[in-house]
């Protein structure tokens, strides 16, 4: 059986295509208020406190649970961008990039390292928007370059983030959500 | 490091592509969902879809186009053509685009940048300018106005522009090669990403464009085949330039 997925909206991310992308995958999408869901995913674009009120009171219980760009951003304990606390499911704070030109838009690379998403996509490109990055630590699983080394993907246990936009990004980015729905799939 | 991206733009007219008739090996020449695909496939970076028409009839076709080439083109989307309001950039961004582009609006009422910047951000927000002699044209170039270029290019960053799409008159449709001169002038006095249009006839224009600018557009020389975006890559990459492959 396809694993059932609910996108949960943060902010203005390009919901449309996060689902069509995820059913391109191999995913069964669930309604935001419908129930039974196998995984949580939250993409989201914009201010982080504007995301934060979006998501106040989810409840993610132990389900694998996939943060896109801003939806990555708050798993972590907060960002210099706003005042309101993220989920805090990961340690640290989210800082503003030191680069000559932000936001950090367009495609990069990612070294992915031990990386359950990564799998078989070494050094693909794919599609940056965002001018903060989360802070390193060990559940860091890909870097990339963008006038400093910041992570791209985070893993610990069921909680999955990606700050690129891997509905944008093409065969690679399609390619890296099929592996988090067979990370679904085993989950279950 | 950051890739200088390729961006394919169709001219869209109720819903059909109105250049790109060279398309053959495609099944429906006209549908511009269909020579989206095409281009994904290719290695374009990111598509620009242009309502030409922008009639009532044509924008809510465009709807229709931009939702199916969503469903099936995962690489960034920008819709453009007589967008005037926030309630209709936000039926696009509803239907799958990424980012809208505004034009002739904008001159004609600067705060709906602002409003749009405000309501989704502006990494959603292009803003094109259609440039000649220094000056901004609005009304698909037809209608001179009392803006400098590089005056408004700054005006439209701090107005919430996340990007800017600059488009010489002269240079256009003429495949002598983008006005260097031009992007040298705006990319020096904004902090923006700029994508450079007009002019683009061989893949050297490509290359001393990308040197100042972040990406190039271009329609007919990728429509007609003149250029094979997998050949101007792997030339781009030749010359030391960072692109995606």
């Amino acid at each position: 059986m396809k694993p059932r997925i609910k996108v949960i909206s943060a902010g203005y991310g390009n919901l449309f295509s996060v689902s069509k992308a995820l059913e391109k995958a191999g995913a069964v999408l669930v309604k935001e208020d419908g129930d039974g869901e196998d995984a949580l995913v939250l993409p989201g674009v914009g201010a982080f406190d504007t995301g934060a009120k979006a998501i106040q009171g989810l409840v993610l219980g132990g389900k694998p649970f996939l943060g896109i760009c801003l939806g990555m951003q708050l798993l972590f304990e907060g960002s210099e961008e706003g005042s309101l606390k993220g989920i805090g499911l990961l340690d640290g704070k989210v800082r503003r990039m030191k680069a000559e030109k932000l936001p950090h838009l367009g495609w990069n690379t990612v070294s992915f390292e031990d990386s359950l998403l990564g799998e078989g996509l070494q050094d693909e490109w794919f599609y940056f928007v965002h001018s903060y990055a989360c802070p390193k630590s060990e559940c860091v699983k890909g870097w990339t370059e963008y006038g400093q080394k910041f992570p791209a993907v985070v893993e610990k246990g069921n909680v999955f983030g990606v700050q690129f936009h891997p509905e944008k990004s093409g065969s690679a980015g399609i390619k890296l959500l099929e592996n988090f729905v067979e990370a679904v799939r085993q989950w279950k | 490091m950051l890739a200088k991206r390729i961006i394919p733009c169709l001219d869209v007219r109720d819903g059909r592509v109105v250049k790109g008739k060279q398309f053959q090996d495609l099944k429906d020449q006209g549908s511009p969902s269909a020579l989206a695909s095409y281009y994904d496939g290719q290695g374009a970076d990111e598509l620009v879809f242009l309502d030409v028409a922008a009639t009532k009839e044509s924008r809510s076709a465009m709807l229709e186009t931009v939702r199916q080439t969503a469903s099936q083109v995962f690489i960034p989307l920008t819709v453009g053509g007589g967008i005037r309001t926030v309630k209709e950039a936000e039926t696009l961004f509803k239907n799958g685009a990424d980012k809208v582009s505004v034009n002739s609006a904008a001159v004609e009422q600067p705060d709906l940048v602002v409003e749009l910047s405000r309501e989704f951000g502006s990494q959603s927000i292009v803003v094109a300018i259609d440039s000649l002699s220094g000056k901004v044209y609005s009304r698909s170039g037809s209608k001179k106005t009392s803006l400098r270029t590089v005056g408004w290019a700054k005006k439209a960053q701090e107005l919430g522009a996340g990007e800017l799409l600059l488009t010489s008159i002269g240079a256009d449709g003429m495949q002598t090669g983008f006005d260097v001169g031009l992007l040298n002038e705006v990319c020096g006095s904004v902090s923006i990403p700029v994508i450079a249009s007009g002019g683009a006839g061989k893949m050297e224009d490509f290359l001393e464009a990308l040197k100042v600018a972040d990406a190039a557009l271009a329609a007919s020389t990728f429509h007609t085949k003149k250029i094979l975006i997998p050949e101007l890559k792997g030339f781009l990459k030749e010359k030391g330039m960072v692109v995606r492959s």
